[in-house]
């Protein structure tokens, strides 16, 4: 059995941890935390300026794209006829994604405006989503999809990747298909 | 019989590096980036919203300051440190293939972003645990005994 001052030991190192714990976080106040709301507006910004490339009335004329419940949509995966657009960028999409979705940031799908390419079947029904609740980027996504690329419906998950993790949705790591 | 005591000192002494190794490998990528190890740790689903940044923060530093630790006197103490985190990796990752989700471990940062949550690393873990064990013990007691 350990000794007593072992323990004692074991208090001391946690509260040694705890004590550069607090202190890495102050430091890393201003830091782009995946919780904190900056790094969705930091997303947006990402993504209005890549739509502001593009001849634009598109950006925030148009009406909100309608939103899908996070728990209809699980439904929906794999679905023939239904396409995921994940709008949140290349890194959170390697690490975790909806299986099936198609890897589209911003910046991205402002290239295939200007190509006019379309990886999506256009009857397919899409299903955008960014990171939070917020919604602005897959917004921004999906109106460009819909506006320039004609795709025909196009949905913005409700509560985007925190909702879907929220109501338990499968998730994968496996790389972009085609 | 004074060699196999040697041999025991050297066993253990190699055990002590090579764990303190693996932690300060595991624990410097998150410190440089917890952002990112916070979004692994939202992938687990496996921990409430007002706790990722927390644990982002406090979990590399649990495991720097066991792997100093484990080379100074306290090691028994930075052992049990150690080996309680990763008793609880092995518990998270437990969870994660029963609940049957495909996410990265984030477990050394983003050089192994695509390192999946499965059996391998369930295994690497559980065999982080017998080398822990291997440097909390103390071979010349043992052998004076």
């Amino acid at each position: 059995m350990p000794r007593r001052s072992t323990f004692l030991d074991l208090a001391a190192l946690v509260g040694l941890a705890a004590v550069l714990a607090a202190l890495r976080l102050a430091a890393a106040a201003d830091l782009a935390w995946v919780a904190d709301e900056p790094d969705v507006l930091e997303s947006c910004a990402l993504a209005d300026e890549a739509l502001a490339d593009d001849p634009g009335e598109v950006r925030l004329a148009g009406p909100s794209l309608p939103g899908i419940a996070a728990a209809d949509a699980v439904a929906m995966v794999g679905q023939p006829g239904v396409t995921f657009v994940d709008a949140r960028g290349g890194d959170r999409y390697a690490a975790g994604h909806i299986p099936g979705a198609l890897c589209l940031p911003a910046a991205d799908a402002a290239a295939l405006v200007a190509q006019q390419t379309l990886p999506i079947p256009p009857d397919d029904l899409v299903i955008a989503y960014c990171e939070s609740p917020r919604e602005g980027e897959a917004q921004a996504l999906g109106r460009l999809l819909r506006e320039h690329l004609g795709c025909q419906e196009v949905r913005v998950l409700r509560g985007g990747y925190d909702g879907w993790l929220a109501v338990g949705g499968p998730l994968t790591q496996e790389p972009e298909r085609g | 019989m004074a060699d196999r005591a040697q041999l025991g000192v050297l066993v253990a002494w190699a055990a002590r590096l090579v764990v303190a190794a693996v932690f300060v490998a595991a624990a410097a990528p998150k410190l440089v980036d917890p952002a990112a190890f916070a979004a692994a740790i939202r992938n687990y689903q496996a921990f409430p919203y007002w706790s990722w940044n927390a644990l982002a923060a406090l979990v590399p530093t649990l495991e720097l300051v066991g792997a100093v630790a484990l080379l100074t006197p306290m090691r028994r103490s930075a052992a049990l440190l150690l080996g309680g985190l990763t008793l609880a990796f092995i518990a998270l990752i437990a969870s994660v293939i029963v609940r049957g989700i495909d996410i990265g471990c984030g477990c050394f940062g983003d050089a192994t972003a695509a390192e999946s949550v499965g059996w391998p690393l369930l295994l690497r873990d559980v065999a982080l645990l017998a080398a822990i064990v291997a440097a909390a013990r103390d071979p010349r007691r043992r052998a004076s005994a």
